[in-house]
């Protein structure tokens, strides 16, 4: 696993990621948790990854601690794609999507859920310093 | 879904063929290990239910 500095300070032009994959329960904890960070640290940019199947509900409250909620929606990558070519077009959809993350210039990304599927999505954002399990392209 | 899931499983024995002993993985190989993941989920859940 490849070893970066932590950022040292925190000014408005950090951005830091949370992937918070899994289900409302851990949503409104990180929640809570992102609300202290905002409260001790108001100039960071804090943003957020989740599933919209859980995220979409709790957007109202997501909103108050995360100035970006980006949200996974699996239902559209694996069930409105036609049989003929379902694979070619899943993946063009998920590289549209870690693109998508990729082009919000993450100084941090933590990972919060510690399941396989965040673990490889986190090992494919670009950040200087990463937090939780992920899985390196380097290694 | 199934037919998805057998394509997925054989890009991955692909890509592991393909592997050599140092072979990193590139980011299109992690995005078929990221979807496959995803569909594992998927699949236990719907178990669940």
């Amino acid at each position: 696993m490849k070893k970066s500095n932590p950022p040292s300070s925190y000014d408005s032009s950090k951005t830091i990621c949370i992937v918070q994959l899994n289900r409302f329960g851990d949503l409104l904890q990180t929640y809570q948790a992102a609300v202290q960070v905002k409260k001790y640290n108001p100039n960071i940019t804090l943003k957020l990854i989740a599933r919209k199947q859980f995220a979409s509900d709790l957007i109202f409250l997501l909103k108050k601690a995360f100035d970006k909620v980006i949200m996974l929606d699996l239902k559209s990558i694996l069930y409105k794609n036609s049989i003929e070519n379902k694979l070619p077009r899943c993946l063009s959809q998920i590289n549209s999507f870690v693109n998508s993350v990729n082009d919000e210039n993450i100084t941090v990304c933590v990972n919060l859920s510690y399941s396989k599927t965040s673990n490889w999505l986190c090992g494919m954002i670009n950040a200087s310093y990463k937090l939780g399990p992920y899985y390196d392209l380097s290694s | 879904m199934s037919n998805i899931k057998n394509e997925i499983i054989n890009s991955i024995i692909k890509i592991q063929e393909e592997s050599k002993a140092n072979k990193l993985l590139t980011r299109d190989e992690m995005e078929v290990f990221f979807l496959n993941s995803l569909l594992e989920e998927e699949y236990n859940n719907h178990e669940k239910i």
